[in-house]
């Protein structure tokens, strides 16, 4: 018996609550500074410290919700949430998630369909890292050559598309007018996505509220965080009730760790250009992306795994 | 079918009865006699002890009801990555066993007849493996390697110490330790008595149970028996937990 570990009974083991702590806090500063959930970093993490991949998947989601209300607070309180855009990104969520999960039984029907999945997230992952990366680079060079001067772009065709759509609308918070259809779609489609590959989205919807919606960087993080808030804590209630794989102690260890480090990130990326976020993100997504192709690619030490949680 | 029915028999008797040169038997003594799995729990150790004749070796096994593991076989598709491919089911598998012994069971092992109830290599004759065509390899072994890497399986020369007694028996003493990853069930510990040859002389068991008190108890009682309001508890108190801490970096004057 030690006072620094607790027992998980869902997890069924015990851990150390400082270092339980540290990784809540660790990926907390990373919610908070990119708006993302974290769980690409947190679920692996924790089967590093012997949970179960199921209960460690499931209970990140948990912590997601602490830690999301929090960031999204912060967020709130700068100015940096677009409510009514991150509502109409839930809604296309929603209902492109409810279709994934069909999606998914038919791929799974028709065989090798995991196989399928994780290469469209490796190469998803890495287009979108390398575009970032590169995008916000070249921009971060202009700045430094050209000054502050405002930067005058030629409307590009998908601009010229995306002013025709029905239903416009003004978003005042992103500074943006847009079609209500366009947002639906696009949460539909990340719904699609994080339902076939089973992760949050954020990564995703991060690029895409940039790249597609065109939203302000400081915006896109906040607006990020309210609506990973909601998806979250619909997961975790699915998960808790159908898989029993929710451990709450270890998901209450996690977000004070999380809420303190997401508080943390909202005030660094307050100190941080938008280009300057961009390219950090980028680096993030490579990151990920290199680990899991060398995941896929590198002989594992024990060629098992287990079908369910243990 | 009557040489199975004899072998059985047989095998049940040298469980049951004491050994010839354990007069008595073992006076296998385990404390305590469960194991509560509390709030700060992280392992425990149990205090073994007994009596042998003076010239055997005692071994102590600490072990989990068998049971049913579903796994899949990671293999390289198209000559470059590794994936899940084939489904493999190890049956009458341990969920845990820890070995303790006072002598290298490898070397011991190594020559006929000898004993190899008390090791890990003796599961690869008590495991029963089902898998599909896509299959390949030593499967028992990969499965001991994982558990190994879980602690769940161990084998470990020490932790045993004699002291002499009257009557040609000498008393033994093992402090051995149980892993923090534990489940709660019934678990079974077992000594063994070793002949000069390494043959099995006798052996003694007793059960004992792990059971969750306190917070875990509570805790898996909601989770399992009341699974949705579980689950909406433990986002409620995530969603207030993350709105608190958020006031109070509002509170220490942020903006």
């Amino acid at each position: 018996m030690s006072l620094f570990h607790m027992y998980l009974p869902i997890a069924g083991n015990s851990v150390n609550i400082v270092v339980v702590l540290c990784l809540g806090m660790a990926v907390g500063l990373l919610s908070g500074l990119f708006g993302v959930g974290g769980g690409f970093l947190m679920t692996p993490l924790l089967m590093m410290i012997g949970i179960p991949p199921t209960v460690a998947a499931a209970t990140d989601s948990n912590q997601i919700v602490g830690a999301s209300t929090s960031g999204t607070l912060a967020h709130f309180r700068l100015g940096n949430v677009d409510f009514k855009m991150g509502i109409l990104l839930l809604l296309g969520g929603i209902l492109g998630g409810t279709a994934g999960v069909e999606i998914i039984k038919v791929l799974r029907a028709m065989g090798n369909a995991n196989f399928l999945i994780q290469i469209c997230y490796v190469v998803m992952l890495g287009v979108i890292g390398f575009y970032m990366f590169a995008e916000s680079l070249q921009s971060l060079r202009k700045r430094k050559r050209d000054g502050f001067s405002p930067e005058v772009k030629k409307e590009s065709r998908y601009g010229r598309i995306v002013k025709k759509l029905p239903w416009q609308m003004d978003f005042e918070r992103s500074g943006l007018r847009l079609s209500v259809l366009l947002p639906l779609i696009l949460g539909a489609f990340v719904g699609i996505l994080a339902a076939i590959m089973g992760v949050g989205g954020g990564f995703i919807m991060v690029p895409i509220m940039v790249y597609l919606l065109r939203m302000p960087m400081h915006v896109v993080v906040g607006t990020s965080l309210f609506q990973i808030l909601f998806t979250c804590a619909h997961v975790t209630i699915m998960q808790a009730w159908q898989n029993h794989t929710v451990d709450f102690v270890l998901a209450v260890l996690l977000l004070v760790g999380s809420s303190v480090g997401a508080q943390a990130g909202a005030k660094i990326g307050r100190k941080l250009k938008g280009d300057q976020l961009k390219i950090l993100l980028a680096c993030v997504v490579l990151l990920v992306w290199f680990q899991m192709l060398y995941g896929f690619m590198a002989r594992p030490e024990i060629p098992l795994a287990y079908v369910k949680g243990h | 079918m009557k040489l199975q029915v004899f072998l059985m028999l047989t095998g049940l008797l040298m469980y049951l009865a004491p050994a010839a040169g354990a007069k008595g038997g073992i006076g296998l003594s385990v404390e305590p006699r469960a194991i509560e799995i509390g709030t700060f729990y992280d392992g425990t150790t149990l205090t073994v002890s007994g009596r042998i004749p003076l010239e055997n070796r005692v071994v102590i096994q600490f072990s989990g009801e068998r049971a049913e593991f579903s796994m899949k076989q990671k293999t390289k598709v198209g000559g470059l990555v590794w994936m899940n491919t084939g489904s493999v089911v190890f049956k009458q598998a341990p969920s845990v066993l820890l070995v303790f012994s006072g002598l290298d069971l490898k070397k011991s092992q190594e020559k006929p007849g000898r004993a190899d109830f008390f090791s890990l290599a003796s599961l690869k004759k008590t495991i029963r493996v089902e898998a599909g065509d896509k299959v390949e390899g030593d499967m028992v072994g990969e499965l001991i390697k994982l558990k190994q890497k879980e602690g769940l399986y161990r084998e470990v020369t020490g932790h045993i110490t004699y002291e002499k007694a009257a009557d040609g028996l000498k008393a033994f003493r093992a402090v051995i330790p149980i892993p923090s990853r534990l489940k709660p069930g019934v678990y079974t510990v077992e000594a063994a008595v070793l002949g000069k040859g390494g043959e099995v002389a006798a052996r003694e068991g007793q059960k004992l149970e792990a059971r969750l008190a306190g917070l875990p108890a509570l805790m898996a009682a909601l989770a399992f028996n009341h699974s949705i309001v579980y689950g909406i508890f433990a986002t409620l108190i995530a969603l207030f937990a993350g709105l608190g801490i958020g006031l109070v970096f509002q509170g220490k004057g942020a903006h």
